[in-house]
């Protein structure tokens, strides 16, 4: 068709005229970091569902875009509201949870065995503090560091000032450097190191 | 532990992660649910108004939202004035809002000075209906600049009518086409014209009685208007609001092609009607 990939306007130019195949080929653009967010929001929810239920909503809400503003961010921000309503209506929680070490991309540097189960341990540690924190403070945390989302981008996906983005991840890693530190301290008296 | 050193730990942890894997037809999946809907918005009127954002988005340059602002305003204001007027019964030069036919009855030309409502047997069909100057239809595209296309297997029509460059061709009543309205003989009228339905007159217009229902005709965008008689409005190739108030029109389906607007009076049902749409050759 053209040479070069057609920018996110363009596409949601043809999207907003009906175009289905160009909105597709948006979908396939933003799914990963969607289902992603969907999954930080919710982890205990079928995020992949969640995702598909905003691209549908996005895709009603087009009219409503305007086309020269950043798409992903207006994307996630339907995506967290699609997976806190489903949160919402769970009950029971479970949380993050890392990667059977084997499916994990190993370093360049190639670990003794000893040290990667210490790396791991500390992992789980830190992800068990995660998901211990309330919902806020996992959103921001997830939102910065997991999903990599820049500090506006974080504020539109989550629909918070960007003023209020800094303030609640300051005190979330407050609040998760004390968790670690109790958990730290679970460890060393023989206690469970997963608080969730 | 340093926020520092724990941001840094969060960072590496985010790769490590389990996130659900996506199967490989998740687009697919969104494709498929959005085709088994109707377009979101931009309909054909939404589009009309667009018009300029498909000439701007060519140069890649977003200079035409308060242009068509503007003219947003600038339909709805109209559409207001005329509301008002026609509420206390004036009407506008070129826009007029029907609230639909009431008790009175429709003013339709079938009906001869002296009553009788059958037309002269010297006339060719569909004369009484005012469509327009009677034409041949080998000289339709000399009057309106398109060539005429036909619906399949009805031969040609038993008379073609041109005004403003619109076609109306007409055919009488048959086994497979039954009365468009009553003791008219026309058992089916087809419109074409250079210009878009303008879908925010037919909410405007239609009343409690008509429906009007979004359709697809051959892949394109249409509506199937049903229930009480309704008015026409479209707006032509120049952008002006052409109003046929002198009918009222009981079924029909209109529909865009790539170039021409289409209209098929019929009173067959709407998947028969849809087919014989599609057949416009």
């Amino acid at each position: 068709m053209e040479g070069r990939p057609l920018e996110d306007a363009e596409l949601i130019g043809r999207a907003k005229a009906g175009d289905v195949a160009a909105y597709t080929e948006l979908v396939r653009r933003y799914q990963d970091v969607a289902v992603r967010t969907a999954h930080v929001i919710a982890p205990d929810g079928d995020a992949e569902d969640a995702a598909q239920e905003a691209f549908i909503k996005a895709y009603r809400a087009l009219p409503r875009f305007r086309e020269d503003a950043p798409f992903r961010p207006w994307l996630l921000q339907i995506v967290a509201n699609e997976a806190r309503n489903r949160r919402r209506s769970a009950g029971r929680r479970t949380g993050l949870a890392l990667r059977a070490a084997e499916d994990r991309p190993s370093d360049d540097a190639a670990p003794s065995p000893e040290s990667a189960v210490l790396a791991h341990e500390r992992q789980a540690a830190l992800v068990a503090a995660v998901n211990a924190l309330r919902d806020e403070d996992r959103e921001v945390i997830g939102a910065r560091y997991f999903l990599d989302l820049s500090e506006a981008e974080t504020a539109a996906a989550l629909g918070i000032p960007r003023g209020t983005v800094k303030s609640r991840l300051s005190r979330a890693l407050d609040r998760l450097r004390a968790g670690m530190a109790a958990g730290t301290e679970d460890a060393a008296l023989g206690g469970e190191v997963s608080r969730g | 532990m340093s926020i520092a050193a724990l941001e840094s730990d969060l960072g590496t942890l985010g790769a490590s992660i389990d996130y659900p894997t996506i199967r490989p037809d998740f687009a697919v999946a969104v494709q498929q649910r959005l085709q088994s809907e109707p377009a979101p918005a931009r309909s054909w009127w939404a589009r009309m108004l667009g018009r300029p954002t498909e000439l701007s988005r060519d140069r890649g340059r977003p200079l035409r939202p308060p242009l068509r602002r503007a003219l947003v305003l600038a339909v709805v204001l109209l559409l207001v004035l005329a509301a008002i007027a026609g509420a206390i019964g004036l009407g506008l030069p070129g826009i007029r809002i029907l609230f639909g036919p009431g008790t009175s009855p429709s003013p339709t030309a079938t009906q001869t000075p002296n009553g009788s409502a059958v037309p002269g047997a010297s006339l060719a069909l569909g004369a009484s209906l005012g469509l327009g100057e009677l034409t041949p239809l080998d000289q339709v595209e000399g009057q309106t600049g398109f060539r005429p296309l036909l619906p399949e297997g009805l031969g040609s029509p038993s008379a073609s009518y041109v005004r403003d460059k619109r076609l109306m061709m007409v055919w009488p009543v048959s086994d497979s086409l039954p009365e468009v309205e009553t003791r008219s003989r026309v058992g089916l009228i087809v419109t074409e014209f250079r210009g878009r339905i303008d879908k925010g007159y037919f909410d405007k217009m239609l009343n409690a009685g008509s429906t009007i229902e979004p359709v697809t005709v051959a892949g394109q965008p249409g509506y199937w208007l049903a229930g009480a008689p309704h008015g026409f409005w479209y707006v032509d190739e120049n952008g002006k609001t052409v109003d046929e108030t002198r009918r009222m029109v009981g079924q029909a389906l209109i529909w865009a092609g790539d170039t021409l607007t289409f209209r098929l009076e019929t009173s067959l049902p709407r998947d028969e009607a849809i087919r014989l749409a599609e057949s416009l050759r």
